[in-house]
Order: structure tokens, then sequence, then C-alpha cells
């Protein structure tokens, strides 16, 4: 049982009304979780920002098609991830966005495979990672890693084949390994 | 896979904020459609929630003030017809009279003091004035005229005694009231002591002639008919609001949540002062005040009880005035307060949460009321009252999903209040 000061409800009545009061709560509530998702999707603060902020642009804009099936902060999770999806295409701009060779260039140690207990890390420290990956595999390994997408509904979103979605994970996820065993062995 | 698990869990549970522009970045992006109307329907709601406040506010203040003054209204008519008057010289001599009907020829009427009196009839101007000066006499104190209660010097005589006087023309008293002509209109006179034998029968208690003297609250004060202070119990039940966005807007019809009537009580004592008869300095501690604040609201498809509670300590400064001079029991009272937050606690439907780090520990603000002062003998009264509290901070003091400024709060209440004090003359 929520105790909020506004239930969900009377947020989105008031968001649907317009009224600003409510909007900067249903904001406000759910900013700081959608803020780390685009930091991991975007690799830096100021495109996390950008990302942020027309994705909750598009949410207010469309709150009359949440037909309450489900919550709605995972309604706004799905807006978040197709505003980043686009915005990565739009800047990424070439064919060569899931360029596995892209990845293998980064790391001349890619035998180390780190085999300790995971680090606790902060999202600072992780971005320091994430952000030097490119951003085909970045995005490949936040849908799969985070969302919870199969390879297929990857493929299918990102018109690409489940081979290459496969194989942009699976190298992004040993890079990954790669960088904490050199940082943190 | 645990690795999903940890970057998942690192993504998620972040605790950078992002920064202010982007809020502002999203309103300038929304405004751009119907930015007009919004402004003016925002503005028209914003008059409309501050007006109904207010008015709100107004007319509890007219209910205080009508209820002072129908408490004024009748204690006036409650007078005992032959109560004694008062009349004050510019002199300060109080003169009193009797609104009855009196033979000015007849100095049993003149002199009328109890059923038991025998007046000489040859009583002489110098009989009199040395009566009035060899025997300590009461005086008439306009205090406590309904109550007719002299409070003489330790004579060892209990009397109880009216002053008559010839209705508005004392110039017409008879040859051999001279002395107590002068009695009436001698500014100086001092309070003098009448022998107790002067007149027959009179001895134990009987009312007996007045001498007059300056009647001022000074003297009042000094013969010990004000009290130099009391202390008391006293007990509040309270409507209580806490005043925020949400309990406006939930006045609209139109609302899923809507505000409930909420009450608490408030236990404490108090203490005061006299700084003279009609003005007072009072101090309250409340050890029990309670802000409540309900609501009914539509969470996950049901409608549910919302109940916010807020406990403090409670510690209040006031002066008291009595307006009226001849009912010197309707005070006024105003001052400020100052509360220390015990805890706070939101109750939905049964489940508790404690809500202490939402709201700050302190809050002040200011209080206006008035009481009536029930006297039940020297040193006990009754002191029903209405007050206004009204907190001027906001005590909501934000949490991680709604900061400080989007749920701005101030505790309010209309409080009928009971006490009993003890006088100390």
């Amino acid at each position: 049982m929520t105790t909020e000061l506004y239930s969900e409800e009377d947020i989105l009545k008031g968001c649907r009304q317009g009224r600003r009061h409510f909007q900067e709560i249903l904001y406000r509530r759910h900013a700081k979780k959608m803020y780390g998702i685009c930091m991991s999707y975007a690799g830096d603060r100021a495109f996390a920002q950008d990302m942020l902020q027309e994705a909750f642009v598009k949410v207010f804009k469309s709150l009359d098609d949440f037909k309450g099936k489900g919550s709605l902060e995972g309604w706004v999770r799905k807006i978040v991830i197709r505003t980043a999806i686009d915005l990565l295409r739009q800047r990424a701009g070439k064919e060569n966005f899931f360029d596995d060779a892209a990845i293998d260039h980064l790391s001349d140690n890619q035998n180390i495979v780190y085999n300790n207990a995971l680090p606790e890390l902060g999202l600072k420290e992780l971005m320091g990672f994430i952000s030097r990956l490119p951003e085909g595999a970045r995005l490949v390994f936040n849908l799969f890693a985070m969302e919870g997408y199969s390879h297929k509904e990857i493929a299918r979103e990102l018109n690409i084949t489940e081979g290459t979605s496969k194989s942009q994970f699976n190298r992004a996820r040993n890079i990954l390994k790669s960088w904490l065993g050199e940082q943190y062995r | 896979m645990k690795e999903k698990e940890w970057y998942k869990n690192i993504v998620e549970n972040n605790s950078e904020n992002p920064p202010d522009h982007i809020w502002e970045g999203i309103q300038d992006e929304l405004d751009i459609d119907g930015v007009w109307d919004r402004i003016e329907s925002d503005f028209d709601a914003e008059q409309k929630k501050k007006w109904f406040f207010f008015a709100r506010v107004a007319a509890s203040v007219l209910l205080v003030i009508a209820g002072g003054g129908l408490l004024l209204f009748f204690s006036h008519l409650l007078q005992i017809p032959e109560q004694v008057a008062d009349r004050t010289h510019d002199d300060n001599t109080v003169t009193q009279e009797v609104i009855v009907d009196a033979d000015p020829n007849s100095a049993e009427d003149m002199m009328q003091t109890g059923a038991d009196v025998t007046i000489p009839a040859d009583v002489s101007d110098h009989a009199i004035q040395e009566s009035l000066q060899d025997r300590e006499v009461p005086v008439f104190r306009e205090e406590y005229a309904d109550r007719r209660e002299l409070y003489p010097k330790d004579n060892g005589i209990s009397i109880e005694t009216e002053i008559i006087a010839y209705q508005n023309d004392i110039s017409s008293l008879p040859a051999h009231m001279e002395a107590i002509k002068e009695a009436f209109i001698r500014p100086d006179y001092e309070q003098h002591t009448i022998a107790a034998n002067r007149f027959s029968g009179a001895h134990e208690t009987h009312p007996e002639s007045l001498a007059f003297v300056p009647i001022t609250e000074e003297h009042d004060v000094e013969t010990g008919n004000v009290p130099f202070a009391w202390f008391g119990l006293t007990g509040q039940l309270a409507n209580t609001w806490m005043l925020n966005d949400k309990t406006f807007e939930a006045f609209r019809r139109d609302e899923f949540t809507a505000t409930e009537p909420s009450f608490g009580s408030n236990l404490g004592m108090r203490a005061g002062v006299n700084i003279d008869a009609r003005l007072s300095l009072q101090t309250e501690f409340m050890w029990h005040s309670r802000s409540n604040q309900h609501y009914r609201e539509y969470i996950h498809g049901n409608y549910v009880q919302n109940s916010l509670t807020l406990d403090y300590y409670m510690l209040s400064m006031l002066l008291k005035y009595s307006p009226v001079k001849s009912s010197p029991e309707h005070w006024l009272l105003a001052g400020g307060y100052g509360g220390l937050m015990k805890g706070a606690v939101q109750n939905i439907d049964g489940h508790t949460r404690e809500m202490t780090a939402d709201y700050h520990r302190t809050d002040y603000g200011l209080l206006l009321g008035y009481e009536y002062r029930f006297g039940l003998g020297r040193h006990f009264s009754f002191n029903p009252g209405v007050f206004i509290k009204t907190g001027l901070n906001n005590i909501f003091s934000g949490n991680e999903h709604t900061p400080y400024y989007l749920n701005r709060t101030r505790n309010a209440s209309f409080n009928l209040s009971f006490s009993i004090e003890y006088h100390i003359f």
C-alpha cells in the first residue's frame, strides 16, 4: 500500500488535466531511476540528460495512451528505452553501428577474464566502463542485461540479425570483464 | 546470470538526481502548447484556493466575535435590577446608586443598608462625620458589583453593604445627610472607620454607610481584589488542518481525493500574572498537542482512509486583555506559539508508517482567542474559550520522492478550550 503524498490515480488525473504541480510530482517520482537508465544507454551525462528530457516530454504528451495495464513506472520506462534507442540511432547514423571490430580493438587483454566476486561499484564508476563501449554494443548489452529482452526481440527492435545481437552482447560482456579484471584484480 | 543482476542493481539504484535544468526544459516544451490557457487556468485556481481559505478564516473570526458579542449582551441582560451601578467621576471617586425609587426625605431610605438597621432619626452631621471617622467601613468594589461583595479590613465583621444615594441628585439630600453628601463628592476622602455602636442593633452583620475612596485599578491591586497570578490546567478540542495544495485541491468535487474533517485534542497547563486589572500575561505549555489531517483517497482502484498525525510539545505566550471595564469576565487573547514535534505518523486503512523524517521538528505561529471567566469562589475560576491557531512556517521537509516546495504545509486549527485556574492574591 503506497504511502506517497498522492496516489497514482490522483497524479495521472492531474497530469492529464495539464496541472504542473502533478506533472512535477510524476517527474520527481521517477526521474532519478530513469536518469540512471539513460546514463547506462548514453554513456555520458550530457547525452543522458537530453535523453531524459525528451523521454519525459513524450511521457506527458502521451499520458492518455496509458490505460492502466501494468505499472506507471513500467510504462514510463518503456518510453525512456524507446527514446534512448531512437536518439542513439540518430546520433550513430552509420551503417556499422553494430561493428564487431569496433569492440575488438578496445582491449589487448581480452584473455584476462575477471572471475572474482563482482565489485560493488556505483553508477559513476560503472559509467567509466560503459562509456567506453561502442554505442551499438552498449545498446544491445543494456537491452539484454537490463531490460531482459531476448536476442530475438533485440533483433526485431533494432532491425539486426539475432546473430549480430548475440555477438555484440558477448563481446561487450567480455570486454567489460577484462576491464574489471584489470581494475580490480 | 548474476552479472545481469549485478549490472541492473547498479543502474537502477542510481543515487544521482538529474540537474534542475532538465525539468525546466520539460516545462518549456510543454508550455509551447497552450501556454496562455494554462497560465490563466492556474491563476484562477490559485485565486480561488486563496479566497476559499481566507473566507473560512474570516468566517471563523466572525464566529468568535459573534460569540463574544452574544456573551456580552446576555451578561448585561442577566444583571439584577437592584444591582449597584457605577458612575465614575472625573476625580475617580466612585459613587454608587441604586436604581430604585428612593424617598429623598427618608433617612432610612438614604441610609438603607439592611433589614435590621435602625438609623437614629436625630443623627447630626457631626455625629455622622464622627461615625465615619471611627469605623472602618468596606469600600464597594465596582468589579464585584454583581456579587455586592465588599472587602473590609479585618475588623471581624462580615458585612454586605449597598450604597444608596438619591439617583442623580445628591444635592437634594436632607440637611443631616450633609456629611454623607460630603463623602460622596469629596475626592480625597480617606477610608474611615465608624464606631460599631453608632447604630443600634447594628453590630455584627449590618451594612454600614460607606466611605469613599478613590477607586483606581492600582488601588484594587493593592487591596487584593485582583489576583496577582494564577495557574491551572487546560484542555482543548481542536478542528485541525494541515494546509497544503493537497488539502485545498481535495475540496474540488472532481478530485479523487476528498479532505475530511479532522480533530485533535490538546492538554496542558497554564500560568499567568496580572499586569493590571485588565491586562495580563499568560503562558501555556501543552505536553500533548495534536495536528491531524484526514483524506479519503482513491488508491489502486479502492477508496481508503489516509490520515496524517503530528504530535507536538507546544509552548505559547499570550497577552490577555479585558475590553469591557464593567465586565471583567471577558478576555481577548493574542500571542504566539512554538512547537517541538514528538512524532509524525501516516495511517492508510490501518497500515501505519513513520513519517517523522518528512517533517521539520519545529513549528511556530500565532494565536488569537477569546475566554470567559466563570468565578468559582475567590480562588478558582473556570474559563471556556475559543482560539484560532495558525502556523507561519512550512513544516514539510521533503523526502526522496517529493521535494519540500511541492508540498508546503502549515498547521492551523480552531480550538475550543476549557481551563480551571487557581488565583493567587
